[in-house]
């Protein structure tokens, strides 16, 4: 005998359900779909636990509803904290008499590998007309089992973006509902400060990515190597056996063959003080490795690399630690970027 | 593996799939093999145990009636080796910690040893089981298992291993004695009742938990008296439908296996008395704790001419009782104290018995059935303090509870809005216990059980992404 005796009719009240379902689905996406969701809401989740990628990635969706990307500033937390879109556009329109609006997408301990996917989708996607790296010799040591490189690199709407068919890239890709599925959870939950925009930073009210710093670090003393300060011990950590990582390259390599779409590429290394050498196991001689084999890519690519160590534009106080600027530094850094830009197209 | 993942749901289809293709016989011992493998998920040792518990059970009740006569002395190895189990498991936290320590200054380091430290899933729940059955064959009550399959499966059954209920031998058994049937009604039910679960469990409790301030347990002092009442308030109600959502889940799925479970809550917060709380709270255990201490202590008392209104017979058994169930709860004086005060609510409410009869709560006027159903609920959840917290902290809480009256400032205003939580919670009990059936959604009209099943298919999709999994609380015991 059968366990399992079912007999028709069976099963009338689960479809309809479902079709209610489907029906509420539906209405709701329409609704997450709107402009008053969007600015009720935190940015739309992306699928990582790097929440501030996907602030960047809804602040740059912002940016290009009011108009055009023309150019991307593409980094790691240094461009983030140091490249500042107005004094850059400032700079940029004394040198060249024309403006020119640049977004910041500065990402937290993002290195090359990962960089290489995410300007592929920025490339693909907003079609600038130039694109922004900002380079540092941390982005070259970075493995791809650090915390942030892994979660970008396995981030599959973004791989989705560059080819990669997944389910989950594919529902965060064309469903609103699906991302903003954990706001909906939040709210139910009485959440508040995760769910709403202005509760929060998680809004990411600001227009060009910018988030600058206000603090003045002192970095005219030499770091302690026996700190037990985070930065500074991830920094020797990185820097002190400096090694140059072929996926990192790689991701330099796929930033630079962008430039077969069209949009112009720019290296940049970024700024940093004096100080910082003392991090490198080598001192001067890792960072001309590093500088070396930015320089042969580039050149192998064709594309400008524009060498910055050091920076006299940089006041003093114009840095939060040994490697990000604050908002003087920032706006130094960008004005002399703006104006020297020019000369090098 | 927990009851609400993902990846339970994906072995649970698996092993319906195959379940619903066998012969009886191997679907028995198909769910004992898949019950083992379930155990196993947490550590392979704990699936040993598991069967070395139940072979010695096993091989030892047909001693306790050999001939037809009850021996008490292998009945007394039995009840003594299932409570060393679970005591040898229990108490292991606080001497093998410092046994491992001198173990590995000789540089020896043990996983085993550390494994001890670990209570073997469900053991604190099999053990009772196992108890039960030796004292259902020893007072003839209920034949010794002759199939070792089925009685291993009555012990390993994975849907109930985590946290019960305590099922009897005598009622789980003869269902797999016999050939199984998934009818519509069966496969109805089944799925309200996982629905149910579910919903209990991810929507209202989960919910409540995270709702809770972090500092509500930890610093009581942070807190005034009123803010402390209600969150204690959310506490128990969180309390209350993890564990009836785990009840419901586990009978849910046993349906659709054809194995009825026995409920184990039934609206306990409506309770008019301590008797009735613990004949709706819990069920499974108050009965085993009855019939296992409770009448065999009266009994005794009664043997010896202490009568029903004797004071020794109103205040011992449950004493004792209530005590014992503290201590399953947890070795720890925590514990002893929750037990110790259920006891005295229920000797407090038997006194009045000692001056004549006393009017049954359901005979009373309905004003007073509410009444005496408000004191009950402030009183049991007065008693969750100890369950949740050690002694000294427990005596801050209770302090604060009733004293820090100065002050009616309100921290946290997400305790407003959990009030609808409390409110759909109270009227689904409500709903419940006036139709006396848990899927009274079942008898309403179809186009409205459409929309209430669409409606929390889409909360249960909403609320369970991402969700951290907050454990079913009596996992732990």
């Amino acid at each position: 005998m059968n366990t399992l005796q079912l007999q028709k009719p069976f099963g009338r009240l689960a479809v309809w359900a479902g079709l209610l379902l489907l029906l509420l689905l539906a209405a709701l996406e329409g609704v997450a779909r709107t402009r008053f969701v969007h600015d009720l809401l935190s940015a739309p989740r992306l699928g990582t636990p790097h929440r501030q990628f996907e602030i960047q990635a809804d602040r740059l969706a912002m940016a290009a509803a009011q108009g055009p990307i023309e150019c991307i500033f593409l980094g790691n937390s240094m461009v983030w904290r140091g490249f500042d879109p107005e004094a850059f556009a400032q700079g940029y329109e004394q040198a060249n008499g024309a403006p020119l609006t640049c977004f910041n997408f500065g990402v937290d301990g993002m290195p090359a590998a990962a960089a290489g996917q995410v300007a592929t989708w920025l490339v693909q996607t907003y079609q600038p007309r130039l694109l922004i790296y900002g380079t540092d010799a941390r982005d070259y040591a970075v493995t791809t089992e650090e915390r942030d490189a892994q979660v970008l690199l396995e981030l599959a709407w973004l791989n989705y973006h560059n080819g990669q068919f997944t389910l989950e890239g594919w529902l965060y890709e064309h469903l609103y509902l699906y991302r903003y599925r954990f706001h909906w959870q939040s709210l139910l939950r009485f959440d508040y400060d995760d769910a709403l925009r202005s509760r929060s930073w998680l809004g990411g009210g600001l227009g060009l990515g910018f988030d600058w710093d206000e603090t003045v670090g002192s970095v005219q003393l030499p770091p302690d190597p026996n700190s037990e300060e985070g930065q500074i011990r991830y920094y020797y950590r990185l820097l002190s056996e400096y090694q140059i990582l072929p996926a990192n390259i790689a991701g330099l390599n796929q930033i630079l063959a962008l430039k077969q779409t069209g949009t112009t590429i720019l290296l940049v290394e970024m700024p940093v003080p004096a100080n910082y050498m003392l991090f490198f196991g080598q001192g001067e001689a890792d960072h001309a490795r590093f500088m070396t084999a930015v320089s042969q890519a580039a050149a192998a690519a064709g594309a400008p690399f524009l060498p910055t160590t050091p920076l006299e534009a940089i006041p003093a106080d114009g840095w939060v630690d040994y490697s990000h600027l604050n908002r003087t530094g920032a706006a130094a850094f960008s004005r002399w970027l703006g104006g020297v830009l020019v000369s090098s197209f | 593996m927990d009851l609400t993942s993902f990846s339970f749901v994906l072995f649970f289809l698996v092993t319906l799939a195959v379940y619903y293709r066998l012969p009886r016989r191997g679907q028995n011992i198909w769910l004992l093999l898949v019950s083992l493998v379930y155990c196993a998920t947490w550590a392979w040792q704990f699936a040993l145990i598991l069967l070395l518990v139940a072979g010695v059970n096993f091989f030892l009740a047909p001693r306790l009636r050999a001939n037809g006569v009850p021996h008490r002395g292998w009945l007394w190895v039995g009840i003594l080796f299932n409570l060393g189990v679970l005591l040898l498991f229990r108490l292991a936290r606080f001497f093998i910690p410092q046994l491992l320590e001198r173990l590995a200054d000789l540089g020896w380091t043990s996983e085993p040893g550390a494994l001890l430290l670990l209570v073997p899933i469900g053991l604190s729940y099999y053990v009772l089981e196992n108890i039960a059955y030796l004292l259902e064959v020893y007072r003839g009550q209920t034949e010794a298992a002759a199939d070792g399959v089925d009685f291993f499966l009555y012990l390993a059954y994975f849907p109930r291993l985590v946290a019960g209920p305590i099922e009897r031998a005598s009622t789980f058994l003869p269902q797999l004695a016999r050939p199984r049937t998934v009818d519509n009604e069966m496969m109805a039910r089944g799925l309200g009742l996982i629905l149910l679960g579910a919903s209990r469990k991810i929507i209202v409790a989960n919910t409540l938990i995270q709702a809770i301030p972090w500092d509500l347990f930890e610093s009581p002092t942070n807190f005034n008296a009123p803010e402390l009442w209600g969150w204690l308030i959310v506490y128990a109600f969180y309390l209350y439908n993890d564990f009836a959502g785990y009840t419901n889940l586990v009978c849910g799925l046993s349906c659709l296996f054809g194995i009825e479970i026995s409920p184990n809550f039934q609206q306990p917060y409506f309770a008019r008395n301590f008797a009735e709380f613990w004949n709706r709270w819990h069920i499974t255990l108050s009965h085993w704790l009855r019939d296992t201490i409770y009448l065999p202590l009266s009994r005794a008392l009664l043997r010896r001419n202490f009568n029903r209104t004797h004071p020794l017979s109103l205040v011992l058994p449950p004493l004792v009782t209530m005590l014992v169930s503290g201590l399953w709860h947890g070795l720890s004086s925590n514990m002893v104290v929750w037990g110790l005060l259920h006891g005295m609510y229920q000797v407090g409410e038997r006194l009045p018995s000692r001056w004549g009869p006393v009017v049954p709560p359901q005979k009373r006027p309905v004003w007073r059935q509410v009444a005496a159903a408000c004191t009950v609920f402030i009183l049991v959840i007065i008693a969750w303090v100890p369950f949740r917290l050690e002694l000294p902290e427990a005596l801050t809480f209770w302090r604060q509870l009733f004293l820090a009256w100065g002050d009616f400032g309100l921290r946290y205003r997400r305790i407003l809005f959990l009030l609808p939580y409390l409110l759909i919670v109270v009227v689904l009990d409500w709903l419940q216990y006036r139709a006396q059936d848990d899927l009274v959604f079942r008898r309403w009209p179809r186009p409205v059980q459409a929309v209430l099943l669409a409606v929390v298919l889409f909360l249960l999709l909403v609320m369970s992404q991402g969700d951290s999994g907050e454990p079913f609380v009596y996992q732990g015991f």
